[in-house]
């Protein structure tokens, strides 16, 4: 009985671990890339590459990783109740990606999850609280403030876990506020003010036109 | 500027799962192509047309499960080649069916008025009430969290509907939100 038990547990101990889904964007998209890219506002082109360059550097230093932005609960699908809480869904999402050694993903992998409050992470390392403790995450600059601590924190995790990687310059770049008009909070266009006092003003310019026109024709 | 939180010890705990969370089911009867052959040379799929330009109306979500795990949805399904790809996404090609999907994350494009019976016709794949994707048996199907009793092919893809189909035991239990995108 007891060496039926045993045999089982060894069985179980020997799987790989089953990925599993649905309902969050980032694990299905990471199982064949390495970067979850919030859905909006969409990250600047400059830091997208820089951080694109430095997960490469990362994984050619011997220290691959997989690295998900969510700006909001739009990135999250079926679960926006994890947004602002990184750990709780790095945890979730470490157990979604797939370990299969035939895979993409052949070891467990290194994950970092960026959200406005703060990181989360899953096989980080012994270090990797010491090595996040400088970078500061930008809530004001959205999509890019993601970015730019995402581009920081890869470079000094890897260096951390014994993997050198030079901290690339875009992560102490100056950042903007992200592009307005794909902001959601953001409020009516100006021009839904001045279009309705525009329409007034022409059509009291033209009826007074019209007016004058009349009045000029009755006295001829 | 806000201070980074530090992580937590970063321990690997699946713990409490979230609902609707499965296994991913691997291997060729779980992951399938986007194209058909008709979509891959861009003929009409029916009264569907492939239209270059086409522009999306609204977005749904489409998940599938057989038999207890998940089969996702593939980037590209009612996109026609040559296609142009970014990663795990399809981000342009030929033409576009009036359903199409850019991305593997059951997030699915309508143009105008369509049903889920279209997507399946354009995706190549039957779909019934008693088939899905090529897996035999009853097909329970849920829009916003609700049981739909008809044939899954009439479920209308109306605006950020929420759309699970299950073929097969153990079920899961079915998303009835899923929280857009911005601009989706």
């Amino acid at each position: 009985m007891r060496r039926h038990a045993v045999l089982a547990l060894a069985l179980v101990l020997a799987l790989p671990s089953v990925a599993r889904a649905d309902g969050d964007p980032a694990s299905d998209v990471l199982p064949t890339q390495d970067i979850f890219f919030p859905y909006a506002p969409p990250i600047s082109a400059q830091l997208r590459t820089a951080l694109v360059r430095v997960v490469k550097q990362s994984a050619g230093a011997g220290y691959p990783l997989k690295v998900a932005m969510i700006e909001s609960g739009g990135d999250l699908g079926s679960y926006p109740q994890m947004f602002n809480q990184p750990q709780s869904y790095a945890n979730l999402l470490a157990s979604e990606l797939p370990t299969n050694p035939h895979g993409s993903i052949r070891t467990r992998p290194h994950l970092l999850v960026v959200m406005p409050v703060g990181f989360g992470g899953d096989n980080l390392g012994a270090k990797v609280d010491t090595a996040l403790e400088p970078v500061k995450i930008d809530p004001s600059a959205q999509s890019d403030g993601l970015a730019r601590a995402a581009i920081a924190a890869v470079a000094r995790i890897a260096t951390a876990n014994g993997h050198p990687v030079a901290v690339p310059p875009e992560a102490n770049a100056k950042l903007q506020a992200s592009h307005r008009s794909t902001k959601r909070s953001g409020g009516p266009s100006v021009w839904v003010f001045i279009a309705p006092l525009l329409f007034v003003v022409v059509a009291i310019v033209l009826t007074g036109r019209l007016v004058a026109r009349r009045s000029r024709r009755q006295k001829a | 500027m806000a201070a980074a939180v530090v992580l937590a010890g970063c321990a690997s705990g699946a713990g409490s799962q979230p609902q609707g969370v499965a296994p991913r089911g691997t291997g060729p009867r779980y992951e399938l192509g986007s194209l058909s052959p008709l979509t891959r040379s861009g003929r009409a799929v029916g009264d569907l047309r492939c239209l270059p330009g086409r522009r999306a109306t609204h977005w749904v979500h489409v998940e599938l499960f057989a038999r207890g795990r998940v089969m996702l949805l593939p980037a590209g399904i009612g996109i026609a080649p040559p296609r142009r790809h970014g990663g795990a996404y399809v981000t342009g090609g030929r033409c576009r069916y009036p359903v199409w999907t850019d991305e593997p994350t059951g997030l699915v494009a309508v143009s105008g008025v369509a049903r889920l019976g279209d997507l399946a016709a354009v995706w190549g794949r039957p779909l019934g009430p008693r088939s899905l994707a090529g897996f035999p048996g009853a097909v329970r199907a849920h829009v916003d969290g609700r049981r739909w009793l008809g044939d899954p092919r009439a479920i209308p893809l109306r605006r950020h509907a929420q759309i699970v189909l299950e073929t097969g035991r153990p079920y899961v239990t079915p998303h009835a939100h899923y929280r857009f995108p911005a601009g989706r």
